[in-house]
């Protein structure tokens, strides 16, 4: 890679410098006068040639820049996008809230979204939601993380769904049903061991990152979820992945583990190469992220389902990001025109589903792209079905997807070394949300 | 009260070099003798150069999730051509930046070079800690404080405000190699330009400037390579996608959802980063390695 030790502990520092700033900004509370959507302005706000800034992470950049061409092309407002880096996009926002220089709009990963609108970053929309005559059908895992003491900030920009993946050749040559991918966590299991048994060089059931704590999260949340139990309660602070349905995705990852039927190269993976031995064909059946749907088909023939819970069920993370209003824009009601306009039949149809993007409305599911290719509907529906969940917590960064995070020591033992730790480890789960 | 001046004259730059390494070429040993000189030298060329040629080669290979999946061909480089404001335009931004830098660096240490070398005047060492203090303090410390200092001066988010840093940065080694690059000229060598009737300012140019020109060449190579390649200090100066440099726009292309790196971008970028650097390298290295040993003989 093409960082050195020196500008990663670089950014740490200016990370932990920012960090500072939002702190302080925190302190000081929401005590600037944050800007409102004035409700005069009707519910698609004004379209009067403003030029607006839009900033948003480096993976997204496909999907935003798709947004905005769309938006430009066919508004007086022009939308700015701004691209960056993944790991500094935290830094450049702690940064800029500090100094009031926030652009008029920026996503953000969902995850991260109770945090910043706890700090008071985004502008209040609630009332504007509300005004939407698509309101009720909006993604309500990314709505629920956008709330905070009752206001809305944030609306769903793109979707990041995790589906079951499944390669339909080796499946083949396994003797299982190239149609039909696993339904229950057993399932999974006897599939991944099935074109394990093939015993080919370099190739293997299954494959996970045993090193990323996002992934687990990405991947294995759903399968509680799906078996109808909860990874936290309510407020965030505590962990639940002791529970008997957790408990069992373990069970299958280590049976997969002794068996010989997961990557070896799944043991040390931060996150970067985690789905690499699927797109090269070597992989019989893993959790994967949706997005990557059309990439993947290019070398493999790739099968979509839910990923199941222990008994069935179906069940997905709602990642990707939420966009809001900053609290520094100076037009808010132009800034607002374009979130209205993201929710509309024509952003999200005409632009994100013809790309192959999951609408964030559920009354779009099934739509005239995803008719063309049923692996689309699945993803879409699974995206709006009773047991997919966006998790949110103030600590969620610390607690799970941080290097070395309590999640990572936790799952890591559960597959590779004392199973024994469970309880303790999970305590230090819910040490690190209660901070 | 100039550094001593050399009692014998410095050698002329280039008349001894070759003697310094005796040369086996013509006429030397048989063949034999000089193998392990190659399979040392071979090897370590091979060292060094293969991690670019490698990442020249995996840039138009074939790899699963990138945007060369089948066959070979120049996929990553449409992808690279493709991002954003497009490779062209961050490339000029890259340029722009760094040839600024090297021309802010070259000129501030060649005049405070040559004042710290040749003059004195009050405070004259304390100033010369103080330029070698920005040394001293882990540069992405300074980061945020220049980032609202340079919004006051309107100064943010332009290629020049991320010159002026970059320079700033540059300042401690540059002056550091300038003084010590005029203290290695013979006093002698200028006294006698003044006393022909040149000014101080005439003296620098007519005689002293060629004098330390392999101290420029190296002065000049680095805030370059710096400038080129830095990634933190754009990263949190420049928010508008139009004026990000090439390391920045490579670092967001590579990042795909959930972590994943589309390597084949990536080994794309690099590529197109690193041949400028080479190129320069390999046109300015009989200068630059002058330029180390003008440091070096003057003990």
């Amino acid at each position: 890679m093409t960082t050195t030790p020196r500008t990663r502990r670089a950014r740490r520092l200016v990370a932990l410098l920012a960090t500072g700033a939002l702190a302080g900004l925190t302190a000081c509370g929401s005590g600037g006068t944050a800007p409102t959507v004035s409700s005069d302005a009707g519910p698609e706000g004004v379209d009067d040639g403003t030029t607006l800034t839009l900033w948003t992470r480096a993976p997204l950049e496909a999907q935003a820049q798709l947004l905005v061409d769309a938006y430009n092309e066919s508004h007086e407002n022009q939308v700015e996008l701004t691209i960056t880096p993944n790991d500094d996009y935290v830094t450049r926002v702690g940064a800029a809230a500090g100094s009031g220089d926030l652009p008029d709009l920026f996503a953000a990963d969902i995850v991260y979204v109770p945090n910043w609108t706890e700090a008071g970053l985004f502008a209040d929309i609630t009332d504007k939601i509300a005004e939407l005559p698509e309101a009720g059908s909006i993604n309500q895992g990314h709505l629920d993380a956008g709330t905070y003491e009752d206001q809305q900030y944030v609306l769903p920009f793109v979707l990041d769904l995790s589906v079951m993946f499944w390669n339909k050749d080796l499946y083949r040559q396994a003797g299982l049903d190239p149609e039909q991918g696993p339904t229950t966590l057993a399932e999974y299991e006897e599939q991944a061991l099935a074109v394990q048994a093939l015993d080919q060089e370099g190739v293997y059931g299954t494959a996970f990152g045993g090193n990323c704590g996002g992934c687990g999260v990405f991947t294995w949340f759903p399968m509680v979820w799906a078996s109808g139990e909860q990874v936290m309660d309510e407020a965030g602070t505590e962990s639940l992945l002791d529970g008997d349905a957790a408990t069992e995705v373990y069970d299958t990852f280590r049976t997969l583990q002794e068996a010989g039927a997961v990557t070896p190269a799944s043991r040390d993976e931060t996150g970067a190469t985690w789905v690499a031995d699927f797109q090269e064909g070597r992989v019989g059946v893993m959790p994967y992220p949706a997005t990557l749907l059309q990439g993947t088909s290019e070398t493999v023939d790739v099968g979509v389902t839910p990923i199941p819970g222990v008994d069935g069920g179906a069940s997905t993370f709602v990642g990707g990001d939420g966009i809001g209003i900053s609290k520094d824009s100076e037009a808010p009601d132009a800034a607002w025109n374009f979130l209205s306009w993201l929710m509309s039949d024509e952003a999200q149809v005409e632009v994100l589903a013809a790309n192959d993007v999951t609408p964030a409305r559920t009354d779009l599911a099934d739509n005239e792209f995803a008719q063309e290719d049923p692996r689309v509907q699945v993803i879409n529906e699974v995206a709006g079905a009773a047991d997919s969940r966006t998790p949110f917590a103030p600590n969620f960064q610390q607690a799970f997807n941080a290097p070395g995070s309590p999640w990572v020591t936790l799952f890591r033992n559960q597959v590779y070394g004392d199973a024994g730790t469970l309880e303790q480890d999970n305590e230090a789960i819910t040490e690190a949300l209660s901070q | 009260m100039s550094a001593p001046a050399p009692a014998r004259p410095a050698p002329p730059p280039s008349s001894r070099r070759p003697d310094a390494v005796p040369s086996r070429g013509r006429g030397g040993p048989s063949p034999w003798s000089r193998t392990p000189t190659y399979v040392l030298t071979g090897g370590l060329v091979i060292i060094f150069l293969f991690p670019l040629i490698w990442a020249g080669v995996a840039s138009v290979s074939p790899q699963a999730g990138t945007a060369q999946s089948e066959g070979w061909g120049l996929g990553n480089y449409e992808t690279l051509v493709g991002y954003q404001a497009g490779v062209g335009r961050y490339l000029l931004n890259s340029t722009v930046v760094s040839g600024l830098v090297v021309v802010l660096t070259l000129g501030v240490s060649l005049l405070g070079g040559y004042a710290f070398a040749r003059f004195s005047f009050p405070g004259k060492d304390l100033l010369f800690l103080l330029v070698l203090a920005i040394l001293m303090v882990p540069y992405a410390t300074l980061l945020i404080p220049l980032y609202v200092l340079l919004a006051q001066l309107g100064l943010q988010n332009s290629l020049v405000g991320l010159a002026l840093v970059l320079t700033m940065f540059q300042l401690p080694f540059a002056t550091f190699m300038m003084r010590i690059s005029f203290e290695a000229i013979p006093a002698e060598l200028e006294e006698s330009a003044l006393v022909d009737g040149c000014s101080t300012f005439g003296a620098l140019r007519r005689v002293l400037v060629p004098a330390v020109k392999p101290g420029l060449v190296t002065v000049g190579l680095f805030a370059f390579l710096a400038a080129w390649n830095d990634f933190i200090t754009p990263l949190v100066l420049i928010t508008d996608s139009n004026l990000m440099p090439l390391p920045l726009a490579v670092a967001n292309m590579r990042q795909q959802v959930m972590g994943i790196v589309d390597y084949g971008a990536t080994q794309a970028g690099v590529t197109v980063l690193a041949l400028p650097c080479v190129l320069l390298f390999l046109a300015l290295q009989r200068h630059y390695v002058r330029g180390f040993m003008s440091g070096a003989l003057k003990g």
